[in-house]
Order: structure tokens, then C-alpha cells, then sequence
């Protein structure tokens, strides 16, 4: 594992505690150094600088993009077309060739240069709205995001950046957004293959940056296309399948991760992703009415809805495999009691759906969610994981939350249901911080 | 360090994209017949949006002939012929590029859009932040005077010129 994929909380800690370790006699001073070394603790304040140093660079970059765009969208009128085209192409290429001259030719301000090569590629998004501006083109500004896209993913794939994947994977999304048929008037036949080229073009540079923060933007933007995708064609089913048939898939590929040395760090959050996708489903379904219209449409699986028939295969082969192999494999994530338990999840909603009636499948899903929220509370205390207990309470709150608006209950009962939430989660976290507290002094 | 040359050929790329947005609107310029079309008239609340007029040409909502029933964004071929008036009106639409179309005749291409719209791709026409006031004065109050000159080349595709009301002609 690249010890500079350990988490920074952790590499700080470790960097606190560590003379503590080596005065008590638990860590030899050998030891200490190897362990300063591995983890490379000497670098943590320079790193911080250029973070802080990057942060900056990209902040200014931005807000100088944005300043160029609306400079140049008050369409100064006195200047002719020539001259204007060539303003746009001279600001690009100047902020891409200061980039380069920084980055690889003077070589001592690389991330002064990765910024000005950001911004060219926002002056590029710029410009292409400039032209159709210029040259009076009309025809959607959803298809001006697409091209954007294509731009940003070829600088991104080129210096391997994560800022302009930032941007290749939100502007592509916006093009989804503004492009795709999810409004009445977007065109036909986009919506199937965009989850397929997103997967495809984005899914490497993740791999190629090697960025955390690439794999969510990916991950969020393949769930959402992919269910309204499914949802164009399956209706709800289909969305609903392709969602679960996703969630397996992170869990697949998170569990699989977990043997890989370069990208070990990706595994726990495919699998938290794939988690939040079915919880998300299991939530939506524990609302009787959905519970209702799903059951409806699963009548329709047994007949011709073909993709929502395929999306639950996948699903079903993903979970058979990915349990399998983690029995056999015996992987420790995988042991842990709250992903099994989510795992588990998506199959027995699998089954409330086409075997149990709606009231089953609606008490079953709410019993589910009330049993995934106490298992997370129990696993936060066990682990002293604050994420854990918050990601309970809220789930615990969400549950308490949709059962008071479905049900047509008085106001009186809403309020106290509401206020007792409230204050459940205020004294839970009371509670909970104070145990931490505890601990913590334990162990200072 | 191939980076920098991946680099060199990412923002080739770039520049190639640029270049080719307003390259049939180029096209259309250099090469095409300038022709005058009518804008139809449009709601007075709806017509300026952002610093854009919104132009809804009299040829964009023609009758399709009986037996031409596109679908949604199937690209058409107007013919258009000048009339009496020196403006250009719609003589018939087809779904593939007209062939023995007369010498006095422009085929203009565009997109079905339903409801008995075609799209040519110059319904936009982009303003001045400071002459916006003033255009949208003008076209209130002479809406059905309205006229636009446009550009069309060989292939259909059109590029916008400028818009004129009565003697006044607006060009950016």
C-alpha cells in the first residue's frame, strides 16, 4: 500500500502519538523511524502548505475563468468578429502555454502551472459559448456541455489532473442533465448509452489520478444516469434494478479492490457507495405507496419488461459472486456485520418484490432499516467510529421522519414525533461524543 | 516526460473543437445566398431571453403536405421561393435533399421539432448588454414588421446576418 494513501487524520495521529509510544517503551526508536519513514510523517507540514498552495492556485483560477466569461459575455460589441475570435484563442492558448512553461519547461512551479492549465481548459468551455455566441448558433446549450466534456477529459487524461477531470465528469453530467430525455424535451435515444460512454471514458482516469474524490464524482454520476436511464425504459423497475444491479457492482468491485496493492485505498469506498445505493432503494421502498406501485410493476417482469429482467441477472450473479468470494476468501470487510447486512438487504427486497405482498414487503423494509441504523449506532460505539453513529441517527431519523408524513396522522402526534426525533439526536450525540471524549482521555 | 507532448495534442484538440463549432455557420457566410426570411410574430413576454432574441420564423411553422409524418428531430429540406414582397416563403418540405431544385429556389435545412416546428439552428440572435433596451422596444412595437436576412449554402445549413426593422438593421 502507498503509505501516502493512508488517511491524513491518521498519519497526523500517528505523528502525535508516536513520541508517547516510543516514552512508554510500546515502540523502539527503531521501530518509531521506520514508522516515520514508512508513513512519511517529516513531509505532513509540507504537504499541508502544498495543499493549501494547490487549493489557492485553483480557487484563483476558477474565479479568473469565471471573470473572463462574463467579460467576454457583455459581447463588447466595438471589437469585430476576426479580431474577437482571435482574443479567444490568444487567452486559451496563452493560459495552456504559461501552464506548460511553468509545469514542464521552468519546471519550478508546477502546481502554479496545473492551474493555468485549468483555467485554459475553462476558457475553452468559455469559448465554445462564446463562438455559438458570435456566430448567432442556436441548437441547446446542453450539447456545448457535451463538448466541454470531451475537451476537459482529453487535458485531463494527458497530465493525468484531477481538477480538469473535475471538470470532463461534472460538465458530461450537465450535458446528461440538459441533453438527455429526462425532460419532455430532450431528444430521443441519448439517455442508454450515456451511463455506457461515461463508464467507459471516465472510469480510467479515476484509475489514471488515482483520486478518491474522482471515484465518488463517478460513481454518483453513473447512479443517477444509469436510473433514469433504466427508468426511461423499465419505468420504476427498471430504475429500481439497475440501482441495485449498481450497488452489487461497487460492492463487487470494492471487494475485489481490497487484493489489489496500487488501489487498496479505493475499496472501502466503492463499498460505502454501494451501501448508500441500496440503503437509499430500501429506504424509497419502505414508503407504502412505492411499495405498492413496485409491486404493480413486478408483475410486468414475469411478461416483457427484457431490461429490468436482465438488470436483476446481473444483480443476482453479482451478489451470488460477491458473497461467494468473500466466504471464500474469507476478506475482512466483508465480515463486517453492517455490509453483510446491507448486502443481505438487497436481495431480501429482492424477494419481498416478487413473492410478499406490499404490507410485507413495507413492514419488512421499515424492520430492515430500523435493524441497519441499531446495527450502525452498536458498530460506532464498538469501533469509536463517529461516521458510523451519524449515519445510523440519521437513517434512524429518516425512517421516523417517513412514517410521520405518510401517515395522515393529527399535527399533535407529527410535532411530538418530530420534537422526540430532535431531541433523540441531540442526546444520542451528547451521549456519543461524550463516550468518544472518554475514550479518548483513556488513551492520550 | 510525455506529458507535456500528451499535452500538446490535448489542447490541439481544443483548438480543433473550437474551430469546428462555428465552421458550417462559416461555411454558409463565405459560400451561401443571402436571402430575406419573415419572422412570425412571438409572445412580447417571451421573445428576449438573457441578451438573446428568441426569432420565430414564418417559414419555422409550415404545413407538412398530407403522408409526411416525421418523427421528432428528423432533419427536413424547406424550399424556399421569393415572393412579389423580396421575402423568401416556404414552397415545400421533404425529408431528403430535393433534387432539380430550380435555380430561383433555396433549400434550407432543419429540424422537426413536432407541433409544426422546424428548427434551422438561427433562432437565436445575440445582442449587446447596452442595445438590449432599445431592440426590445423596437420589436414590441413593430412586431410583424420584422425581417431577418440570413445566408444559405449549398447544403441547407443557414447562417444568421442581421435583423432588421423597418430601416433599422441590427448586425453584431
Amino acid at each position: 500500500m502507498d503509505p501516502n494513501k493512508a488517511p491524513a487524520s491518521f498519519r497526523k495521529r500517528l505523528k502525535l502519538l508516536l513520541p508517547l509510544w516510543q516514552e512508554q517503551g510500546f515502540v523502539s526508536p527503531e521501530q518509531g523511524t521506520r514508522l516515520s519513514e514508512f508513513y512519511q510523517l517529516h513531509q505532513i507540514k509540507t504537504e499541508n502548505t502544498q495543499l493549501l498552495l494547490s487549493i489557492i492556485y485553483t480557487i484563483g483560477s476558477v474565479l479568473i475563468g469565471v471573470g473572463v466569461i462574463s467579460f467576454v459575455a457583455a459581447h463588447w460589441n466595438e471589437i469585430g468578429r476576426p479580431v474577437k475570435v482571435a482574443m479567444l484563442f490568444a487567452a486559451m492558448l496563452s493560459a495552456h502555454g504559461l501552464g506548460f512553461y511553468f509545469w514542464f519547461v521552468n519546471g519550478n512551479y508546477p502546481k502554479l502551472g496545473h492551474a493555468l492549465i485549468l483555467l485554459g481548459t475553462l476558457m475553452f468551455g468559455a469559448n465554445i459559448g462564446l463562438m455559438a455566441q458570435i456566430f448567432h448558433i442556436s441548437g441547446g446549450a446542453g450539447r456545448m456541455f457535451g463538448i466541454w466534456a470531451i475537451g476537459a477529459a482529453a487535458v485531463a487524461y494527458a497530465v493525468r489532473s484531477i481538477p480538469n477531470a473535475t471538470v470532463a465528469i461534472v460538465m458530461s453530467f450537465v450535458y446528461f442533465i440538459f441533453f438527455g430525455r429526462i425532460w419532455w424535451w430532450g431528444p430521443e435515444n441519448m439517455t442508454w448509452w450515456y451511463p455506457v460512454v461515461a463508464a467507459v471514458v471516465l472510469l480510467p482516469l479515476v484509475y489514471l489520478c488515482n483520486s478518491r474524490w474522482l471515484l465518488w464524482l463517478v460513481m454518483i454520476n453513473l447512479a443517477i444516469s444509469s436510473c433514469f436511464s433504466f427508468g426511461e425504459y423499465g419505468e420504476f423497475l427498471g430504475a429500481y434494478m439497475m440501482t441495485v444491479g449498481l450497488a452489487a457492482s461497487f460492492l463487487g468491485v470494492g471487494v475485489f479492490s481490497q487484493s489489489s496493492r496500487s488501489f487498496q485505498h479505493f475499496s472501502r469506498h466503492y463499498m460505502n457507495a454501494g451501501a448508500a445505493l441500496i440503503l437509499f432503494f430500501v429506504y424509497l421502498i419502505s414508503f407504502g405507496d412505492l411499495a405498492e406501485e413496485i409491486q404493480e410493476a413486478g408483475r410486468l417482469f414475469s411478461q416483457d419488461a427484457l431490461v429490468a429482467a436482465i438488470a436483476g441477472c446481473v444483480y443476482v450473479v453479482f451478489y451470488v459472486a460477491v458473497f461467494g468470494v468473500s466466504v471464500g476468501l474469507n476478506f475482512k470487510t466483508i465480515s463486517d456485520p453492517l455490509t453483510v447486512l446491507l448486502l443481505g438487504a438487497g436481495g431480501l427486497v429482492m424477494g419481498v418484490i416478487g413473492l410478499i405482498s406490499p404490507l410485507s414487503g413495507w413492514v419488512l423494509t421499515n424492520v430492515l432499516l430500523i435493524v441497519i441504523a441499531a446495527s450502525m449506532i452498536r458498530a460506532s460505539f464498538s469501533e469509536e467510529d463517529r461516521r458510523k453513529f451519524w449515519c445510523g441517527a440519521v437513517v434512524l431519523g429518516a425512517v421516523i421522519i417517513g412514517r410521520t408524513l405518510e401517515f395522515e396522522t393529527g399535527l399533535l402526534i407529527k410535532a411530538i414525533a418530530f420534537t422526540g426525533s430532535g431531541i433523540g439526536v441531540i442526546v444520542g450525540g451528547v451521549l456519543f461524543e461524550k463516550f468518544m471524549k472518554k475514550r479518548k482521555v483513556l488513551y492520550a | 516526460m510525455r506529458k507535456k507532448y500528451y499535452l500538446i495534442l490535448a489542447v490541439i484538440l481544443q483548438c480543433a473543437i473550437i474551430a469546428a463549432v462555428p465552421a458550417p455557420k462559416l461555411f454558409a457566410r463565405l459560400t451561401g445566398r443571402e436571402i430575406t426570411i419573415k419572422t412570425a410574430p412571438v409572445d412580447p413576454y417571451d421573445f428576449l431571453s438573457g441578451y438573446h432574441v428568441i426569432l420565430n420564423y414564418e417559414i419555422s411553422s409550415s404545413d407538412l403536405s398530407a403522408g409526411l409524418q416525421p418523427h421528432e428531430n428528423q432533419i427536413l429540406y424547406n424550399v424556399l421561393v421569393k415572393g412579389e414582397d423580396d421575402i423568401w416563403h416556404s414552397h415545400s418540405i421533404h425529408t431528403s435533399y430535393p433534387e432539380d431544385v430550380p435555380a430561383d429556389a433555396v433549400v434550407m435545412k432543419g429540424k422537426w421539432q413536432g407541433w409544426r416546428r422546424i428548427q434551422y439552428g438561427i433562432e437565436k440572435f445575440f445582442i449587446p448588454e447596452e442595445h438590449r433596451q432599445d431592440i426590445e422596444r423596437d420589436l414590441r412595437q413593430n412586431q410583424r414588421q420584422a425581417l431577418v436576412d440570413i445566408k444559405v449554402d449549398r447544403f441547407g445549413n443557414a447562417a444568421l446576418l442581421r435583423l432588421r426593422v423597418d430601416d433599422r438593421a441590427y448586425e453584431y
